[in-house]
């Protein structure tokens, strides 16, 4: 269990800058998400930590080893990947003592920590089986029992749960949390899911092209978002944003909204104080979970009518049209709303952002 | 705009039977979606429709007229594969022209569809490129999309469209879907094995498993009414809960036990089918159980195991005695490991479920 | 300390890169000089080409290069005194080994390629014990069959005839086009082809315009295999031909200098006999180059 210390990691592939002076730090036992689109760059700096690249320039440190030289084995880490790793001319009791054939010194001792690595993701009752006897989700749990039952100084998970069926994937997904908890260890993991990363992880990284966007627990990230493509990539479905002018009329702060207008809240009249001259180009980022609809009219809300309707099953997403202004709420399956119908939405102020839409940052 | 229909399909292959008596009935214009697990047979009822492979039993009608003595090059059917297949030795242009090159479109013609469907799919970059194999899946994906809509057939198969993509990118294809059915107005048959998709696309959703359709209808009543506990647990994200226990008559109603609790069961019109003493299965939907509820009958204290924190809700695991149950909640709850809360579980939401076949009870 | 390690890092790859290239050209010495030994010996004259220990250095003639062609009567010239060239004939035998290996070539291409096709996409009742029976051959040892054939050919009236070696030539080339080609076929994603019967296509269109296109690479290889098979065979074209069709490798065996052998003659018939189809495999790589830069579009899962 490490703190795992990556500093001004750039990694240039031909003519492609794969990642641009990354630093992350993860403090030990903690559970931090590498979390991107696909081409961010976030397998690439999985592999640098993990020993299977190495980096163009910049280093990598466990405590304060720098290990950036050192090939994966010597780094003591332990891997799994989108594809279950089993060895088939064995059984699963043999797969998983066989990555801890080295560490323990006693028969004894090997069967109690595969037993227990083994009940930890619930396959006691396939230890017996060879692998073409076990459907794919349990093989993977196999996979993860291998790594979490070593003594690694950093566990490290490439997407391990991006090929299974979203069943399998919920279940195991949920019991991520209680798997690090008994493990203890310090976890990287990779993935491009971001309800996977807000789901388990202690403190999520972002990157995209190369470069770190913003590195906060989820809460942060969700509710404090840097710029705009943290904005929208976190949180799903995918945050509203629309186009806005801003005006200050009677010290109250105003920002249009299609055809209407709605006051914004006084931490973002404090916030925008500083900008005076600046108040073009403004976006408002609101999520679908933030706004409600009301067929009768309330105050301080913006008229508008219901242009579709999707199902998620048990919510509704519902997209709204204002005048030039089109934006999605999320609402309950019972609600009586039709297409075409006039109503009313209402946006929780406390969660409003106010974007920069030239620099893409995030004001407040 | 086509009617479709399927009658008693059949289709094996070898000793594997892939489709097992398939009925399906789509209306003209509908945009219907084949929801089923890998194996379920999605993609042989696709193929069989589109003509490449032939049913062993069974028919298929376009507006009522059999279309098994047709050859798929006649059928007038587009068909969007789960492989992509592009052809690799020809241009994205040439990739997307093709179908309207085989049907002798005039060369004008074909200029102006496959720029309108590229520009359409935001593609139309991409048309001069030599090889396929270089595009990212994305763009893949939509070079394929592009050859299947540049004509106008009398329907569309659409295979697991978008199930390659990164979750994200499917959000948003999700909603994509909808607005070109809108535009199209065709018939479409949409197979995938992800029910969030299947309900965000489609009017109505057929529940295919192990070659046969298990209930073929809106996405509410499947939520409310699943016919079998297959269509309970495949639909739902989290998976519904399922408890096995006891149902016994008493004074005020049907109860529900297992070791570890006790359940009132409201007016579910299961009553007919119940009897005293036997063993039921019980159904609760996570968003159907209510967190820090006030106490009264069907109020539990449960243990909290995990809280996946997801932004607009948060899903709970939650423990009561040995039953592990999935709660939702709205918004970022502060809930943390063993923390301890009052549940409810409301009578009148549960689904019960025939222990042996697996049939709900209504 | 990150300057010392990327030293250090230079240092481990230039070593590697020094002995890659090391390795690299010994094999290509090992490759390149009988060739070159070949050409150079087809540049001396007799007695240069004895010399022990052998000549690097010398003086090239081209004598032997005509000699093919133009034989000089040193035993008439003897006698009458009177230098002589008679033309030997030879152009005939290079224009048969051409007839014959093109003509086998393509037969055993067509047939086989179609041949492969149905196999690999139609599976006709059969097929297992099919394509076995067709390996089989390949186990034969050719010399088994020598003298049969040779009989049932005088019998038919095949000896010393174009189509008699071609059929031969074709008969043992036709397996082997079929194995190759299934096996290349049988690469092809289905989807692909489902895709452009569903795009319109009967399955003539599919065959020619989808699936070849795919499979060329194989067929390059193929070609290329076959043509080392027909273009060098020996024993079944000196069976079987006499004067008029004889092949060059039969023309190699029988070059007799008047005194002993000219190692220089023989020398400079196969340096010219390997230059085509040394050309031909040239152009062929190129082709199955390009061929394997379209790789296989699929759909990343």
């Amino acid at each position: 269990m490490v703190k795992v210390r990556a500093e001004n990691i750039t990694k240039i592939f031909k003519t492609l800058k794969a990642l641009d002076n990354v630093s992350v730090t993860v403090d030990h036992g903690l559970f931090f998400c590498l979390l991107g689109p696909s081409g961010s760059g976030k397998t690439t700096l999985m592999r640098i930590i993990a020993g299977l690249e190495t980096p163009t320039s910049g280093s990598v440190f466990f405590d304060d080893e720098d290990v950036t030289d050192l090939s994966p084995s010597e780094r003591n880490i332990a891997m799994v990947f989108q594809f279950p790793s089993i060895y088939p001319s064995l059984n699963v009791y043999d797969n998983i003592a066989l990555a801890i054939r080295r560490e323990v010194k006693s028969k004894q001792d090997e069967r109690e920590r595969v037993r227990w690595a083994a009940s930890l993701l619930r396959i006691e009752e396939h230890l017996n089986k060879r692998h073409h006897e076990i459907d794919f989700g349990i093989l993977q749990r196999v996979s993860i029992a291998k790594a979490i039952v070593r003594n690694a100084r950093v566990f490290i998970f490439d997407e391990p749960l991006s090929n299974l069926d979203t069943k399998l994937r919920e279940s195991l997904r949920s019991e991520f949390q209680r798997i690090h908890r008994e493990v203890g260890g310090t976890f990287i993991y990779v993935t491009h899911d971001q309800l996977e990363a807000m789901a388990i992880a202690d403190r999520i990284g972002i990157l995209r092209d190369g470069r770190l966007q913003q590195v906060g627990s989820p809460d942060e990230i969700y509710y404090h978002p840097v710029n705009k493509f943290v904005a929208y990539f976190i949180g799903s479905p995918t945050i509203n944003f629309i186009d806005t002018k801003l005006k200050l009329v009677e010290s109250k702060l105003y920002a249009s909204v299609g055809d209407s207008h709605i006051e914004l809240g006084e931490a973002a009249k404090f916030a925008l104080q500083s900008r005076q001259d600046k108040l073009e180009n403004i976006q408002l980022g609101v999520r679908p979970h933030d706004i409600s609809i009301s067929t009768a009219p309330v105050s301080d809300s913006i008229p508008c009518y219901v242009n579709y309707i999707e199902s998620l099953g048990t919510v509704l997403l519902v997209e709204l049209k204002s005048g030039s202004a089109s934006f999605k709420c999320l609402c309950d399956a019972g609600l009586n709303v039709r297409e075409g119908m006039q109503v009313y939405a209402v946006f929780n102020k406390e969660h409003i952002h106010v974007i920069d839409a030239e620099t893409e940052m995030v004001i407040i | 705009m086509t009617r479709v229909e399927i009658r008693g399909l059949k289709k094996s292959f070898g000793p594997v039977q892939a489709l097992k008596g398939i009925n399906l009935e789509v209306e003209s214009g509908a945009l219907v979606a084949l929801l089923g697990p890998t194996g379920a047979g999605k993609t042989t009822l696709l193929k069989c429709i589109a003509g490449v492979e032939e049913p062993d039993a069974g028919d298929i009608l376009f507006d009522g007229q059999s279309v098994l003595g047709t050859p798929p090059w006649r059928r007038d059917v587009a068909m969007f594969f789960q492989t992509y297949a592009l052809y690799p030795h020809m241009s994205v242009y040439d990739n997307i022209a093709y179908p309207l090159k085989e049907r002798k479109w005039g060369r004008e013609d074909i200029d102006k569809s496959v720029k309108a469907v590229a520009e359409k799919l935001r593609i139309a970059h991409l048309l001069d490129r030599k090889d396929p194999s270089t595009l990212s899946g994305g763009e893949m994906q939509r070079v394929a999309l592009a050859r299947t809509l540049v004509r106008n057939p009398r329907v569309f198969l659409l295979d697991e469209p978008i199930s390659n993509l990164d979750a994200k990118l499917r959000e948003e294809m999700r909603t994509e879907f909808k607005r070109l059915h809108r535009e199209l107005k065709q018939t479409i048959i949409y197979a995938t094995p992800d029910f969030l998709e299947a309900f965000a696309v489609a009017e109505k959703v057929a529940v295919i498993k192990d070659g046969v359709i298990l209930q073929y209808d809106t996405p509410i009543n499947l939520m409310r009414r699943p016919k079998n506990r297959f269509v309970a647990t495949f639909i739902g994200s989290p998976t519904i809960n399922i408890m096995r226990g006891i149902v016994r008559r008493q004074a005020h109603g049907w109860e529900f036990s297992t070791t570890s609790l006790k359940i009132q069961l409201g007016n579910i019109g299961a009553s007919s089918k119940l009897s005293d003493g036997s063993e039921v299965e019980l159904a609760i939907r996570p968003q159907d159980i209510v967190l820090e509820a006030p106490k009264n009958s069907n109020s539990f204290k449960a243990k909290i195991l995990a809280a996946e924190r997801l932004g607009y809700e948060t899903i709970v695991t939650l423990s009561l005695g040995d039953v592990e149950l999935k709660a939702v909640s709205k918004g970022m709850r502060p809930y943390r490991y063993g923390d301890e809360v009052t549940i409810n579980i409301p009578g009148d939401r549960v689904i019960l479920f025939d222990v042996a076949s697996g049939e709900a009870m209504y | 300390m990150a300057n010392s390690r990327n030293n250090r890092r230079g240092r481990r790859k230039i070593v590697r890169t020094v002995l890659i290239y090391i390795s690299a050209i010994i094999a290509v010495i090992f490759f390149i000089f009988p060739i070159y030994w070949l050409v150079a010996t087809s540049l001396k004259t007799r007695a240069q080409a004895f010399s022990t220990p052998p000549l690097f250095v010398w003086e090239p003639t081209f004598r032997n290069f005509i000699d093919i062609f133009l034989k000089r009567q040193t035993e008439i010239e003897a006698i009458t005194g009177q230098e002589l060239e008679l033309a030997t004939g030879a152009e005939t035998f290079f224009y048969n080994s051409f007839v014959v290996t093109f003509s086998s070539i393509a037969i055993a291409t067509v047939i086989g390629v179609l041949a492969a096709y149905s196999f690999s996409r139609y599976k006709p009742a059969g097929t297992n014990t099919l394509m076995f029976f067709i390996l089989s051959t390949r186990m034969l040892p050719a010399i088994v069959v020598a003298i049969p054939i040779y009989f049932f050919y005088r019998s038919l009236g095949l000896y010393n005839t174009y189509i008699g070696l071609i059929l031969l030539y074709t008969m043992f080339n036709l397996p082997f086009a079929v194995w190759m080609m299934k096996s290349f076929f049988d690469e092809v994603p289905r989807d692909i082809e489902q895709a452009a019967l569903v795009d319109g296509s009967n399955p003539v269109k599919v065959f020619y315009k989808i699936a070849l296109p795919q499979v060329l690479v194989g067929l390059g290889a193929t070609i290329g295999f076959l043509i080392i098979n027909v273009w060098n065979e020996f024993l079944f074209a000196l069976l079987l031909t006499e004067r008029a069709t004889r092949t060059v490798p039969v023309m190699i065996a029988g070059t007799r200098g008047e005194v002993g052998i000219n190692w220089g003659l023989i020398a400079a018939i196969e340096t010219l006999y390997i230059l085509p189809a040394l050309v031909l495999i040239f152009v062929l790589q190129r082709f199955l180059l390009r061929g394997m830069t379209f790789g296989t579009v699929r759909g990343a899962k």
